[in-house]
């Protein structure tokens, strides 16, 4: 037979529990919203040319100045001719 | 629930067994009612202010955080163009007071109680706008017109941001203002997409000042390779059409004539002008048009997936896409879209490798819808629709 405080001490405990796991859904609900931080979107700038005569390509790091359609400074081991910049990107993975 | 009440009996019953006992469960009855049923009821209201305008204010404070930032990168900038041009009689005070004048410029809606024309109004009102702010960037630095091009979309962000930033400080100061939680419930309810916009605005902002591609610049990037990887003896032509650049050039056969925004510096170009004065000035027939376009995607979908479809794909306010379904109405011309899904972060900041790689999709879709749609001989309009930054042509 369960004893007076044994009765006691079990409701309490539920009651503990009940309360802490309210907490617990509360803080869970509101931690999304309620620790919002803003960070700006900083992602590594790489820069692609490409010989206007043949596949070769290279990648360099992004230069003031570099636009698509530029002509830059490289040249292309093959043709001697000077690299065009075809593209210009991040290779921060994008959000699914 | 009947083992519950059993305990309680069975709980109440023992406990009245001793004064001691008794009292505990009194007070811890009284606890328990006071908790759960009166506290919510008389302070439910008062806590949920606490709790919301605490979650705002910190959104305040990151936001101002990142106004600031974005207006000293935007100031530091010109600065530097000022420094290196040798531009007299530009202070950095002068360049502030400029840039702050620039983010509070309104441009006003004409009235909808007439809807007759409106839309001229409304591209009047807006190119307008647009030339006035960059006459304005053009009087502190005389200089290149895409340096100016960028500097003017840096201030349009720099103006977005300003803009969220008062409207939540509006919210948060009536909710206060009222003690009402449902003010500011529903600044709340919308913290993550104003967090979503807000990076995006500021990434948007170092693209700018940097004069890098963007997501947005996925349509006249396709253009560009449309131009240099598939056709043959490109002509670019000379018109009167501003900001704008089109070029004839033969692709199997078929004549294609591409439009996109003249680039490397931030525009958007005149579309729609381009397109008039194609089919109205110079009676270009053709069989087809065909607009590339960023579209937005829907979350669960991929970046860089390509959609075609019916119809004229370019968003903003609409005055473009109404004067050219105008015009393929009017001349019963086929209006095809290629699409590349991007969300909103992703085609306000600079470009991602999977939109770059999604490009080259893209020209290949339009080939084929080229070689589709039209004969050997024929013409089609090739649109490449988006803010050409970072990209020439």
């Amino acid at each position: 037979m369960i004893s007076v405080t044994e009765l006691y001490a079990l409701f309490m405990a539920l009651s503990l529990s009940l309360m802490m796991i309210l907490i617990f859904v509360t803080y869970m609900f509101m931690r999304k919203t309620m620790f919002v931080s803003i960070e700006t979107v900083t992602g590594k700038a790489i820069t692609v040319l490409k010989c206007p005569y043949c596949s070769y390509t290279i990648r360099r790091v992004f230069r003031e100045g570099d636009h698509v359609g530029a002509v830059a400074q490289e040249k292309c081991p093959i043709h001697d001719a000077n690299l065009i910049v075809s593209e210009i990107y991040t290779e921060t993975p994008s959000s699914e | 629930m009947l083992a519950l009440h059993a305990l309680m009996v069975s709980l109440q019953e023992a406990t009245r067994q001793t004064s001691n006992y008794y009292l505990y469960n009194w007070l811890w009855w009284l606890f328990l009612i006071f908790a759960f049923f009166i506290f919510p009821l008389v302070f439910g209201d008062y806590y949920q202010l606490l709790r919301l305008s605490g979650t705002i204010n910190r959104l305040l404070s990151d936001l101002g955080r990142v106004l600031n930032q974005s207006f000293t990168s935007v100031v530091n900038t010109i600065e530097n163009i000022v420094r290196k041009n040798n531009i007299q009689n530009v202070t950095r005070k002068d360049i502030e007071s400029k840039i702050k004048d620039l983010i509070e410029y309104v441009l006003i809606q004409p009235t909808e109680l007439e809807t007759q024309g409106i839309v001229n109004k409304l591209k009047h009102i807006i190119t307008l706008y647009n030339k006035e702010l960059e006459d304005a960037i053009r009087r502190l630095i005389p200089v290149d017109k895409h340096v100016i091009q960028n500097i003017v979309s840096s201030v349009e962000a720099l103006r977005s941001l300003n803009l969220i930033y008062k409207i939540v400080m509006h919210y948060y100061r009536l909710g206060m203002k009222y003690r009402n939680f449902y003010i500011l419930l529903q600044i709340y309810m919308v913290i993550p997409q104003i967090k979503e916009a807000v990076n995006a605005i500021s990434g948007a902002i170092n693209a700018f000042i940097k004069g890098q591609p963007i997501g947005d610049s996925a349509g006249p990037l396709t253009a560009f390779k449309f131009l240099r990887e598939k056709c043959e003896s490109v002509e670019p032509l000379s018109h009167s059409v501003e900001d704008t650049y089109i070029a004839r050039c033969r692709y199997k056969g078929r004549i294609v004539y591409v439009i996109k925004a003249l680039g490397p510096g931030s525009s958007t170009g005149r579309l729609d002008d381009a397109v008039t004065y194609l089919i109205e000035h110079c009676g270009v027939k053709p069989r087809a048009i065909i607009t590339v376009d960023a579209a937005l995607k829907l979350e669960g979908e991929k970046t860089g997936t390509i959609t075609e479809g019916i119809g004229v794909a370019i968003g903003g306010i609409g005055v473009e896409k109404f004067n050219i379904e105008t015009l393929a109405t009017k001349y019963r011309i086929p209006i095809y879209a290629v699409l590349i899904k991007m969300s909103m972060p992703e085609a306000l900041t600079l470009m991602t490798k999977d939109i770059a790689e999604a490009t080259n999709k893209a020209v290949e879709r339009v080939c084929k819808i080229i070689e589709q749609v039209a004969k050997e001989g024929e013409e089609v309009l090739f649109i490449g629709v988006g803010n050409t930054i970072g990209v020439a042509q």
